[in-house]
């Protein structure tokens, strides 16, 4: 008895899931604003004060009602570091829906210089080229920012 | 998509003018072991170029040695006093002078690498380190260090920098809320590098040649290096560790002992360093916060005994080696409009003493002895001193200052050779900026020999001893 209950959860779920990720997936694109920031500057304040717009972003529109990425590439990809200072800001900001993408081919460039490839951080999520995600995103209807 | 811009514009501006209130927050990291020895992780500039410059104003009554009738303390009678001139050149009693000025640079020497970092910092003011008892006076460096990151909990930081001890020197300079420090910290924890005691009578034409060379050609001959900021060369591993609101940080120094030292006597300082800091608030340098601390500084010393140069003895026979030791405790409660410091330190050889009758090294002597007055140690001496320290911001730009210190030198030796000195310091700072600020003080100055009646010749010599009124210009770049 108690097997076959856990077999109607298992299937209900393994049915029920795509549908609630769609629903997910629905209520973003109807968000009020999208908002891609470009990160790609060696200046350190710059990654103070793409966070910082972010952050402002969410607070005046709301997190569910927004979305916002940030790009890093070129020497802007520190940002997304495994260990930079503001590692606590982007899990917060991540926590808040802020979708960070890190460039490929910056990291496979940096790695060379390196001797082995940067450790990113977790929240962080690898796209092919920076600035083509950019693109894409626009073509998409985001609003590009380079604070 | 019009409104998006806006909005994305509106929100790029805000947080330029930093007016993030933030929906996500993080804590500084930073406390000045962190600050002067690490970089921001991945956030660091290849080169940050920063320095401070102090222009400053200093007077003193000018009121001359006194005669007082007894022959050792009448020498230099008529003449500047050491305590009533200020340092470095000790040539007036008004002056105008860059007490500091220093250029530096830090950062990551490979951005992409944030295990190493760098700091280099050099002082082109008008101080012991440039000018060590006058004098021309050249640019030195101050700080040059590599510090490397790879070991979690045990950071190394290699070459020469600050010494983690009291507070009042080992903050940046950023936070000092006065011109001159406290007597405990002037007199001792600020090392003068002297060949010799210097407490043999100086005499051209009398004493030996060997004891001469060191003390009859003005003032800087004394000296065998730079006046050691605080400083030494070596190696430090330090960290620290959060939990919660507190930061518990250590650090272990071993080096040379002092700027530019070679380690003459083949013993290297060991300092140890312990702080629990609760932070309220903030970050950097002006976060509000309580801090204990505790250290300790171990070395030992060489000077040769001017007794044996003037007797004929040679370099090697005169060249001793004394233990330097100091150590201490503190406290610091910053909050709000409210700033409370305290600390205690204590001091074990190698003692200043001042100078030959309160002469100004390299002043003759107005009794035709001829004697040159030079600076004096009691390398066998025990010191000690404390400052009770409050703040009160009445103003976000204006500060109300007042430090009581007490400084209680060679205590253990002769009870005639111990020098009782207090200060209190009323102080005034307005910033105009938070880097630019001006800083305003008096300080009630009196020193006395406990062992003398007051009217006795040290403690009439004591009593010629001037307040001080100093004012300065501080700014941060």
């Amino acid at each position: 008895m108690k097997s076959n209950l856990i077999k109607a959860f298992a299937l209900l779920a393994v049915l029920v899931t795509p549908f609630i990720g769609s629903q997910a997936i629905a209520a973003k694109s109807f968000a009020d604003a999208k908002i891609v920031l470009q990160i790609s500057d060696p200046n350190p304040f710059k990654q103070t004060l793409v966070l910082n717009v972010a952050s402002n972003i969410i607070k005046h529109y709301g997190q569910d009602n927004v979305e916002v990425e940030i790009v890093a590439f070129g020497p802007g990809l520190r940002l997304l570091f495994a260990e930079n200072a503001n590692k606590g800001r982007i899990a917060s900001l991540a926590g808040a829906g802020v979708t960070f993408s890190a460039c490929a081919n910056t990291t496979r460039n940096m790695g060379k210089i390196l001797g082995h490839p940067p450790e990113l951080n977790s929240k962080a999520v690898t796209v092919g080229a920076g600035v083509v995600r950019i693109i894409d995103l626009v073509k998409k209807g985001y609003t590009l920012v380079k604070p | 998509m019009k409104n998006y811009k806006k909005v994305a514009l509106a929100a790029t501006c805000t947080a330029l003018l930093g007016g993030f209130s933030g929906v996500v927050t993080t804590a500084n990291a930073a406390n000045w072991l962190m600050l002067q020895g690490t970089e921001r992780a991945d956030q660091a500039p290849r080169a940050k170029v920063w320095g401070f410059i102090q222009p400053t104003y200093l007077q003193t009554g000018d009121t001359k040695l006194p005669t007082t009738g007894a022959a050792a303390a009448d020498k230099f009678a008529g003449q500047d006093s050491q305590f009533n001139t200020h340092q470095p050149n000790l040539a007036s009693n008004s002056t105008f002078q860059i007490m500091r000025a220093r250029l530096g640079v830090r950062g990551v020497a490979l951005p992409l690498d944030n295990k190493v970092n760098y700091f280099l910092l050099a002082e082109y003011g008008n101080n012991g380190i440039t000018a060590p008892g006058g004098g021309g006076g050249s640019v030195k460096l101050s700080d040059a260090t590599v510090t490397l990151n790879h070991i979690k909990g045990m950071r190394v930081r290699i070459g020469q920098m600050k010494v983690p001890m009291a507070e009042e020197l080992y903050q940046g300079i950023m936070t000092f809320n006065y011109v001159n420090v406290s007597n405990v910290a002037n007199q001792q924890l600020i090392e003068r590098p002297f060949w010799t005691d210097g407490t043999t009578a100086c005499i051209p034409g009398t004493s030996d040649a060997n004891y001469l060379r060191f003390c009859d050609g003005g003032i800087d001959t004394q000296f065998r290096g730079s006046a050691v900021a605080v400083r030494d060369t070596g190696i430090q591993l330090f960290d620290t560790f959060k939990s919660g609101a507190w930061e518990h940080s250590y650090a272990v120094l071993f080096g040379n002992g002092g700027v530019g030292m070679d380690n003459r006597d083949n013993n290297f300082d060991t300092t140890a360093y312990w702080s629990s800091e609760k932070v309220f608030s903030g970050k950097g340098p002006w976060r509000d916060h309580m801090k204990f601390l505790a250290w300790s500084t171990k070395g030992k010393r060489t000077l040769y005994d001017s007794s044996i140069l003037n007797a004929g003895g040679s370099l090697e026979s005169a060249e001793k080696t004394y233990d330097r030791n100091l150590s201490g405790l503190g406290f610091i409660y910053q909050r709000n409009k409210i700033r409370f410091w305290t600390e205690y330190i204590a001091a074990d050889g190698m003692i200043f003493t001042g100078s030959t009758a309160g002469g100004v090294p390299g002043a003759v002597s107005t009794s035709g002895s001829g004697e040159i007055a030079q600076f004096t140690m009691a390398p066998t001496g025990k010191s000690s001193g404390y400052y009770l320290d409050f703040g009160y911001k009445i103003t976000p730009k204006v500060e109300l200052d007042v430090r009581y210190d007490v400084y209680n030198r060679v205590t253990n030796l002769a009870a005639t050779a111990q020098r009782d000195y207090t200060t209190t310091t009323l102080g005034l700072q307005y910033k105009f900026n938070k880097k630019t600020k001006m800083i305003l003080n008096y300080e009630m100055r009196e020193f006395n020999a406990p062992a003398f009646p007051s009217a006795a010749p040290p403690n009439k010599v004591a009593a010629t001893m001037e307040d001080k009124i100093s004012a300065q210009l501080f700014v941060l770049f």
